[in-house]
């Protein structure tokens, strides 16, 4: 038992101890970054569930352990940090800046693990800015001018989730007077919860950093960027908001702004030229359908297992396809071979027979089946035209790596090995995960393989006619980040006006200094005595109005004492 | 209670007085006597400390009475507010007398400013030990005196200037607290130092002249705590050497400030009492303005130091902020921040006077690549940048969750909106130097650049920052440790709403 709660610490504390091992030695194996997940991996698998431990000294009281959400995040996040390092040892073999990329590597890891593990506020709000912070300098590593915007816009929204996101834990904290994983009751925490994290997971008109951050990191960091660590903002809904009671109507928000926000990137992904920005976009667009889950989650409660396991299946699957996918782009121009398996992810993503998307959307459509109203109908209507969508971004995407100009590079063998690794994961983890058996079963049944099927088809279709639309319509692809020009519009339009501001107050703090050090030479130049008596002469009446406001003040308290 | 006890708290003031006065009278080449002088007076002001906690832990009380006036008595007291304070400038003092050693000890006047520094902390002694108003003003007083010629220490022109400033601010600031303490005696008669306050007595009788006294107070610790209008000294006096001004800032004249308006509203008037008579909330909301102000201004600043000490005004706020919300988490949060804000600050100055003694980097816009050339110097700064932002673990992000649950508790949501908004500006006037020292090239040759071996810097220089970045993150890290600084400040702070 307590093996096991070490093995929850050792979680975090292994890669943290490897970032440091790398700050004071540079020289340190650069093979060792490859274990740093190791830990974690074996955590997720043997560690049951229930395991506990409490460091009451550390922070406000600490308390790590494992519970079915945390095992299901904790196994695809490490297996994917995993393989991802293991890419970039090949992949950064020849940089000169690795030695700074392994630890911001590292850190993040250590920052997105913890996290997982974390049962109280002060360690997940702890581990979540680490991974935040950290990622910076793997957004900004390659140095050119798109890596510091990116990076730049990158960290002006994590200090704007970070803010919103102590708020509502403050919030949290009040009310139940704990820091346990309490979710939120009150509607205004729960808003600022669901905008803090909706800042780390893409939702739409918060998800501006996204598209300029994930294609600007190198390949690997892309990869746990857009398939590991937006998740983390899906976790903290799982663990701060509150299934049923009085959070029960925010459920049909968390679906409208999914829906939205799945069209949303799909529609403005496709008119991409960079084929990292089509991956971001799309994970935008896959976030969307995540928080469609989420809002099931929250309308049916604890009363149901089917809407959690809807999340926690569709994470996974978007986190090892969304991974395989962008560490596939370091193989564009170089192997038409590796351009051709990318479509297992494509197509799984798109949610296609036999794949793992096919096995997440049976589980989401279990999961939205049983829900009030109007939506299982609403949703079986909406939820096909997004996988169209999504069979259009995935086209992009494998068109535009298919036409990428020849390189002459050869990648090491140990990137191969990752990423087929990896491959092998998204073709399998999903059908042997043992939450995922009834929607395995529900994803085989003739009708949802029909379902599951066309709008891959009109999908592949549209694609086939996109060139001829687009050559035959004007139009021009909106700069990744898209609302971002709006939002950079009203912030120097603020900025402005805060500097005028004050430059005005500073002008007139400097100008009474001045005047008052001018008075105190002249008083100086001049006879004292002459000079005051002319003063107080001049000035009788603001002096001896002064004066005898003094005494009568100073008669006054000395009455109210005795009065 | 024994004799020699009572002279324990006049021990600790004498520890750094004595050593003073004997500097004053020491030959400019005389290194070593000095520096013996400075480390021995800072040891055994630790050594006395040690003595005193536990007996405090028992409920023992230190006390050094001398006759002064007829009826009012100079009192040092070492009460379980006071320590806390004392704990925090002698531990910070030992580690700024080694780097001001290493900063100073080869240039001109080392006798006069090594005097001065000695003074200056003892005045801080009196300060935190003075047990009632009286004792308190004239060791305030002293330490408007003493520091002074540390602020004029280069004696430039422009060191003058700020030098002059700093005195018209606080003389006249020491003016008006001198009419409050006056207008109190007149009052009520001769009053100590009381936890949870002294004046309920005459709160009842004459409520009304206790608040007309209230601004008078707070005017007068005001202009040192740098609270917003009464500022405009603090970025100038950072002219001053290094050392002096991560003294200024972190322990000595601002702290002295805002203790002043701690003792005030916990001890003097009591947190209820100036909670009833509705005093609590403009203090409030000075602070909130003093916050937002200070951060602001601090945005534009190329110089490093001054932009330090905007963020200062900003952040000492923090401290009154808690004093003025009435809860315990927020009261706990602003002591804190008191002891939090300190460490944090000594750090960033100790870092911004290695720059500038190993470098000739003045300006942020010179700091490109400086994290490869100084990298302990830079994570050491990284740290306490970030405990200022409030990211945690570090200790600044204790005091901000504090602050901002205290906020919430004392149903004041906006202050809450008012520290995060301060957050967001904390970051982006420090994160900033973390991408130019970390991320950003080195630009041309370093303005003036002095090699010391192997070391990135004087050791003597080094290690400081080291020391004092280490406790930034132990003091967040491990903050909920048994004996540490927050169960002493809950325990302070259950006294002080006598619960």
């Amino acid at each position: 038992m307590t093996a096991l709660a070490a093995l929850l610490i050792l979680t975090w504390l292994y890669p943290l101890a490897l970032a440091v091992a790398y700050m004071v030695r540079p020289r340190t194996s650069p093979w060792l970054v490859a274990s740093a997940a190791g830990p974690a991996l074996v955590a997720a698998l043997a560690t049951p569930k229930g395991t506990a431990l409490e460091l009451p000294w550390v922070l406000l009281g600490a308390r790590y352990g494992m519970d079915e959400v945390a095992q299901t995040f904790l196994f695809f996040t490490a297996l994917l940090w995993l393989l991802a390092a293991l890419f970039g040892v090949g992949y950064l073999a020849k940089d000169n800046k690795r030695w700074r990329y392994s630890i911001y590597f590292l850190l993040a890891m250590t920052g997105n693990l913890g996290l997982i593990v974390a049962q109280d506020m002060g360690s997940f709000y702890t581990w979540y800015a680490l991974m935040s912070f950290a990622s910076y300098g793997l957004v900004v590593h390659n140095g050119d001018e798109e890596a510091r915007t990116a990076a730049r816009v990158y960290i002006i929204l994590v200090m704007i989730g970070e803010v919103l996101l102590f708020a509502g834990l403050a919030m949290l904290f009040i009310a139940s007077n704990s820091l346990a994983l309490d979710p939120a009751a009150d509607p205004l925490a729960a808003a600022l919860i669901f905008a803090s994290f909706g800042v780390k997971a893409g939702v739409v008109l918060l998800h501006v950093w996204l598209p300029l951050a994930h294609p600007a990191a190198p390949i690997p960091a892309s990869a746990v960027l857009s398939g590991a660590m937006i998740k983390a903002g899906v976790l903290g809904w799982l663990r701060f908001l509150n299934p049923v009671g009085a959070l029960g109507e925010w459920g049909g928000f968390l679906i409208g702004v999914g829906l939205v926000t799945a069209f949303y990137g799909a529609l403005i992904g496709v008119t991409q030229r960079n084929a990292k920005t089509v991956l971001a976009y799309s994970s935008i667009s896959q976030i969307g359908l995540i928080t469609v889950a989420c809002g099931a989650w929250l309308l049916t409660g604890r009363t149901d297992q089917a809407a959690l396991t809807a999340v926690l299946l569709y994470v996974m699957h978007h986190g090892l396809a969304k991974g395989a996918l962008f560490l596939g782009v370091g193989f564009a121009g170089v192997n038409r071979a590796a351009v051709a398996a990318l479509l297992l992810p494509a197509l799984a993503l798109a949610g296609f027979p036999l794949t793992s998307g096919a096995v997440a959307k049976a589980a989401l459509k279990a999961a939205t089946a049983t829900l009030p109203d109007g939506w299982p109908a609403l949703l079986n209507g909406l939820l096909p035209l997004a996988a169209v969508g999504t069979t259009l971004l995935m086209a992009r995407f494998l068109w535009l790596m298919a036409t990428t100009a020849p390189q002459a590079k050869r990648p090491p063998k140990v990137m191969w090995g990752a990423w087929l690794a990896l491959l092998v994961g998204v073709a399998s983890v999903l059908f042997v995960w043992p939450s995922a058996g009834s929607a395995v079963r529900d994803a085989f049944k003739p009708d949802s393989l029909w379902v599951a099927t066309w709008p891959v088809l009109v999908g592949a279709l549209a694609a086939a006619v996109a060139p001829w639309v687009a050559r035959s319509i004007p139009w021009s692809p909106l700069p990744a980040g898209d609302a971002l020009v709006l939002y950079a519009a009203a912030a120097v339009r603020l900025s402005q006006a805060l500097r005028v501001a004050q430059n005005s107050i500073e002008g007139s703090e400097r100008r009474l200094v001045a005047a008052f050090s001018m008075w105190r030479r002249q008083v100086a130049a001049a006879d004292l005595a002459a000079s005051w008596e002319l003063r107080l002469r001049s000035n009788w009446l603001l002096v001896g109005g002064a004066l005898l406001g003094l005494t009568l003040a100073l008669l006054w308290m000395v009455g109210a004492a005795i009065g | 209670m024994m004799g020699w006890e009572s002279s324990l708290p006049l021990l600790l003031f004498l520890s750094s007085f004595a050593p003073g006065l004997v500097i004053f009278f020491l030959e400019e080449e005389a290194h070593t006597t000095r520096t013996v002088l400075n480390l021995f007076g800072a040891l055994l002001k630790l050594a006395l400390l040690a003595i005193m906690v536990p007996g405090l832990l028992e409920g023992r009380v230190y006390e050094t009475r001398l006759p002064l006036l007829p009826e009012i008595d100079l009192v040092l007291r070492a009460d379980s507010l006071s320590v806390l304070f004392i704990v925090l400038s002698a531990s910070l003092w030992l580690v700024t007398t080694i780097y001001a050693i290493g900063y100073l000890e080869y240039s001109p006047n080392r006798s006069r400013f090594f005097g001065f520094f000695s003074l200056c902390v003892s005045s801080t002694m009196g300060i935190a030990l003075a047990g009632n108003p009286l004792t308190f003003l004239i060791f305030y007083e002293m330490l408007t005196i003493c520091t002074y010629p540390l602020v004029v220490h280069r004696g430039t022109p422009q060191a003058m200037h700020g030098g002059r400033v700093y005195l018209a601010y606080t003389l006249s600031g020491g003016v008006v607290l001198l009419i409050g303490v006056i207008g109190l005696h007149v009052l009520a008669g001769p009053v100590e130092f009381v936890d949870g306050g002294a004046l309920d007595a005459v709160g009842a009788r004459s409520p009304e002249a206790l608040r007309w006294l209230f601004p008078f107070f707070m005017v007068g610790f005001g202009v040192k705590a740098a609270l917003v209008p009464l500022h405009g000294w603090l970025p100038r006096a950072m002219v001053a050497p290094a050392p002096v001004s991560a003294l200024l800032h972190a322990v000595a004249v601002v702290k002295a400030g805002a203790f002043g308006i701690v003792r005030v509203v916990y001890d003097l008037y009591g947190v209820n009492l100036a909670h009833e008579l509705g005093l609590i909330d403009p203090l409030l909301i000075a602070a909130a303005i003093t916050i937002i102000v200070g951060s602001l201004f601090a945005l534009n600043q190329d110089d490093l130091k001054k932009r330090l000490a905007y963020s200062t005004v900003s952040q000492v706020s923090y401290i009154i902020l808690g004093a003025a919300t009435f809860g315990l988490f927020g009261a706990i949060g602003g002591l804190l921040h008191l002891v939090h804000q300190g460490v944090m600050k000594i750090t960033l100055f100790f870092c911004a006077g290695n720059f500038a003694e190993t470098l000739g980097i003045h300006k942020v816009s010179e700091m490109d690549g400086v994290g490869r050339r100084m990298p302990l110097t830079m994570a050491a700064f990284t740290v306490a940048a970030l405990g200022m932002i409030g990211v945690p673990p570090t200790a600044g992000f204790i005091s901000k969750w504090f602050l901002g649950a205290g906020s919430l508790q004392a149903e004041n949501g906006w202050a809450l909106g008012v520290l995060l908004t301060s957050s967001l500006l904390n970051a982006a006037y420090f994160l900033p130097i973390l991408y130019r020292g970390w991320f950003k090239p080195q630009q041309g040759a370093w303005p003036e650049e002095h090699l010391y071996g192997r070391m990135e810097t004087h050791w003597m220089l080094l290690f400081p920052p080291a020391i004092t970045g280490a406790f930034v993150l132990l003091l967040g890290v491990l903050a909920n440790m048994p004996f540490g600084l927050l169960r002493w400040v809950e325990f302070l702070i259950l006294l002080e709403y006598r619960l």
